[in-house]
């Protein structure tokens, strides 16, 4: 990931709601996902994203299960019913505190 | 998209294996990944091999690989913990640290302490809380069965230490001791219950 803790803090967020959007995912998907929807400028590194999903993991916030693919088990990641509770939580978290930054910086972004 | 042979994903565990990551569960996610990565790449470079692709991958990524490994111990803790707390409150754990406190508190517990035949059967029970997890583990490498095996340990002498340096009344001798019961029967039952449900997790490899 960039050299930045604003995008560290925010890892588990992301996770959780690709997750929701998505059925199952691995964690070489998930990498990919994020890498596609921010046109490359986000990478999230192996030592970054699977000590989060098993930490979510631990947590109850996510399911496993593991099925053969391609020669080989494949681990695959989806919400429990606390993931998905969690997510909107974390979601509105995080909006809250875009709202409450942009009344301090009135920063100008361009979401389009 | 390119597959890889049984005979690449083998090479790669293989290498994960020789590269330090042990532990089967962490071992299979990262050949996953890794495959993945190297099937994208050969897709995308029709003129590229196996090796050389596995090459350029593991130049690329190798420290990250092997700083993952070593970063999961705090979540694979929080999992043994837990699984050790449930089973703490099933029947059997309960009825038999319950049990004892009960049944040896009619008994003049200080004389058959002192017992060294009490004292063997409770020197069985310790190394089996402790010896359960590593004999699972010896045949299904997974994490959580090694940090087990540590937690046993780390209980189990601390126990030793206390009974060695302390002389307690009989009543908190009695409820040590009862603890101590119901302690390592909730390891031994979280070690075949996480035993069973990563062989059955696991059960291709």
């Amino acid at each position: 990931m960039p050299e930045s803790n604003l995008y560290k803090g925010s890892l588990n967020t992301i996770v959780l709601k690709l997750l929701s959007e998505n059925d199952k995912m691995y964690g070489y998907e998930i990498t990919q996902k994020v890498k596609e929807l921010t046109k490359g400028k986000l990478k999230i590194t192996e030592g970054a994203l699977y000590p989060a999903l098993h930490k979510l993991e631990a947590e109850g916030l996510l399911e496993v299960e593991v099925i053969k693919v391609n020669n080989r088990l494949r681990k695959y990641y989806r919400l429990t019913s606390k993931g998905t509770k969690e997510t909107v939580h974390k979601l509105n978290e995080l909006e809250e505190f875009m709202q409450t930054l942009q009344g301090i910086l009135n920063l100008k972004p361009n979401f389009g | 998209m390119e597959k890889l042979s049984r005979k690449n994903i083998e090479f790669i565990d293989r290498y994960l294996k020789n590269s330090g990551v042990e532990f089967l569960d962490i071992r299979i996610e990262m050949t996953d990944h890794v495959a993945s990565a190297i099937e994208k790449d050969l897709s995308e470079n029709v003129n590229a091999d196996f090796y050389s692709a596995f090459k350029k991958y593991m130049v690329r990524n190798k420290k990250n690989l092997l700083k993952n490994a070593k970063r999961q111990r705090w979540s694979v803790d929080l999992k043994v913990l837990k699984e050790v707390r449930i089973q703490l409150f099933k029947a059997p754990s309960l009825l038999l640290g319950v049990g004892f406190s009960v049944i040896l508190g009619n008994l003049n517990f200080v004389q058959l302490e002192e017992n060294l035949l009490f004292q063997l059967s409770f020197l069985i029970l310790f190394l089996g809380a402790y010896f359960v997890p590593i004999a699972f583990y010896s045949k299904l490498k997974i994490s959580f069965l090694n940090r087990l095996s540590i937690y046993a340990y780390i209980i189990n002498y601390l126990f030793y230490l206390l009974l060695k340096n302390v002389e307690p009344s009989p009543g908190w001798l009695l409820m040590s001791y009862s603890l101590l019961v119901w302690v390592n029967c909730g390891i031994i039952l979280a070690a075949f219950k996480l035993s069973a449900f990563y062989k059955k997790q696991y059960s291709e490899v």
